[in-house]
């Protein structure tokens, strides 16, 4: 097997792709997307960018829903370091490349990092305007007044936007971007991060990126809140924290439990409590 | 305790698979030969979907999915990936096919005749032994039967409808197009597409959302040379042939971009032996490129490249359908508290509207 699974042609445009991604912040970039060995959906836009990008120093950790150990994560990860050798952990500090899948690491990334998203729909306009060709045109004219009007409307009948995750940012004062299916809790931290987020949609063939520091707002009115998800006076069981992303896990007996859904984060409040 | 439940992926997976296994463990004991000759028309699909040819690695790719056809095609796929490049072989003219069968539904007689070759299409779907009447074929001929399509001498005489040639075909292997779509970009979509849903798309134009009347002008499944431009002595040589299924059918007809009336027709092909795959390419290539002749509306789903561009292909439709098995707990969760917060807007509206107390 060749190193990390695809042939040098495609690594070289695939890198290619990243880098005008890169020079065009939220600008969605086509790429020909090869078939991996993981189902199409199952994150093979993610999984093409990382192995196009990853060499013998990275130490890779790979999250499904903010959980290294969830099942589409485990398979992302051994299949990762079964054509590449390279170092995998849980720890996101101690990761140069992590994979995620729906969430952004609880934990603030630093310089030198990147983030790679997998993401099933690029392009936010999918949500009002199905046909590529016209969305493509609404891009070049930076003309998203639709998503304004879908925001409108739903401000007016249900108080505020029924998008609830994968919400529409803009990027650079320029494009409107799909930031994948993260919830609203991790939009804010889409700005000005340290690390470098590359976006990859293998089914769609695009590749999308926001290079460090650079200003990303969700798509909101001036006079209106932008709610993100709360979890009100709750607490994760295990570590205690209070502001983390929890999940609702229900117990045997029906009975409701919260626990951090960023398993590594949770892990190292537990860490820092005991060293207390 | 829940929590570490959710955690233990690896092992789930790892048992997960062995019990999967027990079903694939029965069809490794099929020989490749055996399950090449036996099902023939199995490996075609996979080869035609997977956009590999090879009937070796299409039965191995069987037998891993246990006799699932659509996985097959992905196991294709994704060793296609793993593949570099060596070049690419001489332009094809399935008029050069070596015939196995040919039929015209479009003329009662054309040159060359009608050569059935090896077809159910009138047997009787009984699942009791009736026996096929033996018949002694006197002028049975085992010549290379090479003969033009059955529409060449509409062609000739310059009756029927030329669409814009391309300088390079493009391929989509290597980039997807964007809008407008090149017309060999269309075809190579199609031509790896899933046959189960070209049928579906083709059959939407065929009754009720569309009107092309399409007629077989030609059909045809025969052996294919691959000619290859040898890189050191720049010769053309061949390094195999194909077995493929291609078809024309016609249309109404249409002005062309002179003016001229003409009739128009679609082109079908995919590897081995598939024909309701090949008519239905040709149908829908017949109504992508013709709309303004389909009654009703330009709008319909067959004639709209956006459709069957992004739609048709099994892999990707097959692999996104199934990642909805993934774990989808934190989009999930915050459906729900939108979901909440909404309710909670809207039956505070309803009370003030009730209680006539709207600002």
């Amino acid at each position: 097997m060749r190193y990390a699974f695809l042939d040098e042609e495609a690594k070289k445009e695939i890198r290619r792709s990243i880098l005008k991604a890169i020079a065009i912040p939220g600008y969605i970039v086509s790429f020909a997307s090869r078939e991996m060995p993981v189902a199409r959906g199952w994150g093979t836009g993610g999984l093409q960018v990382t192995l196009s990008i990853i060499n013998e120093k990275d130490t890779l950790k790979v999250i499904d829903q903010g959980c290294d150990g969830s099942v589409n994560a485990v398979n992302i990860r051994n299949f990762i370091s079964s054509v590449t050798n390279v170092k995998t952990t849980v720890d996101t500090k101690k990761a140069t490349l992590i994979q995620t899948r729906h969430r952004i690491p609880q934990i603030d990334l630093e310089e030198g990092q990147i983030l790679v998203y997998q993401v099933p729909m690029p392009d936010i306009l999918e949500t009002v305007e199905p046909n590529t060709a016209k969305a493509k045109i609404m891009h070049a004219n930076a003309d998203y007044s639709k998503l304004w009007v879908l925001l409108y409307e739903d401000t007016s009948m249900y108080g505020d936007s029924r998008i609830s995750n994968r919400y529409p940012v803009i990027v650079h004062n320029r494009y409107a971007m799909d930031p994948s299916p993260i919830p609203k809790y991790d939009t804010p931290k889409l700005n000005n991060n340290k690390a470098l987020q590359l976006f990859g949609a293998g089914r769609e063939k695009k590749i999308y990126a926001i290079p460090p520091y650079t200003k990303v707002e969700p798509l909101k009115f001036e006079d209106r809140e932008f709610k993100v998800e709360n979890f009100e006076d709750k607490s994760c069981q295990r570590c205690n924290s209070k502001n983390s992303f929890l999940d609702e896990v229900y117990d045997d007996n029906g009975i409701v439990h919260y626990y951090c859904n960023d398993t590594d984060y949770c892990d190292s409040q537990i860490k820092k409590a005991d060293k207390k | 305790m829940a929590y570490y439940a959710i955690k233990g992926g690896e092992e789930a997976i790892k048992n997960s698979l062995n019990f999967y296994n027990d079903f694939t463990k029965n069809s490794e004991k099929i020989e490749d030969d055996d399950l090449i000759e036996a099902f023939t028309f199995s490996i075609d699909k996979v080869m035609s979907e997977g956009s590999l040819y090879s009937k070796k690695l299409a039965s191995q790719a069987i037998k891993r999915s246990a006799g699932d056809l659509l996985n097959a095609s992905f196991f294709l796929r994704a060793h296609r990936s793993s593949c570099q490049r060596i070049g690419i072989c001489k332009e094809l003219d399935v008029n050069d096919m070596r015939l196995s069968r040919r039929i015209s539904s479009a003329f009662k007689d054309i040159e060359g005749g009608q050569l059935l070759g090896a077809s159910n299409d009138y047997e009787v779907k009984l699942l009791v032994d009736i026996k096929n009447e033996k018949v002694d074929i006197k002028n049975y001929s085992n010549k290379n039967n090479v003969i033009k399509s059955a529409l060449t001498p509409l062609r000739e005489d310059n009756l029927i409808k030329i669409l814009p040639k391309e300088d390079e075909p493009w391929d989509i292997t290597r980039v997807f197009p964007t809008a407008p779509y090149p017309r060999s970009s269309v075809l190579q979509v199609m031509s790896r597409g899933e046959s189960g849903t070209l049928l579906g798309f083709a059959y939407t134009s065929m009754r009720g959302y569309g009107d092309v009347h399409p007629t077989i002008g030609d059909l045809r499944i025969g052996e294919l040379d691959i000619k290859f431009i040898h890189p050191f002595t720049k010769k053309e040589v061949k390094i195999g042939s194909i077995e493929a299924s291609a078809v024309e059918s016609a249309g109404t007809f249409n002005k062309d971009e002179n003016g001229d009336t003409k009739l128009t027709t679609g082109f079908g092909f995919c590897f081995g032996k598939n024909e309701t795959k090949a008519i239905s390419m040709s149908i829908i290539d017949l109504t992508l490129y013709n709309n303004s002749y389909t009654v009703g509306t330009e709008q319909i789903v067959a004639s709209d490249f956006e459709m069957v561009m992004h739609h048709v292909d099994g892999i990707e439709s097959f692999g996104f359908a199934n990642h909805y098995k993934l774990p989808h707990y934190v989009t999930f969760q915050t459906d729900y508290q939108i979901f909440k917060s909404a309710k909670k807007y809207v039956d505070e509206q309803n009370r003030k509207d009730v209680d006539g107390d709207i600002k």
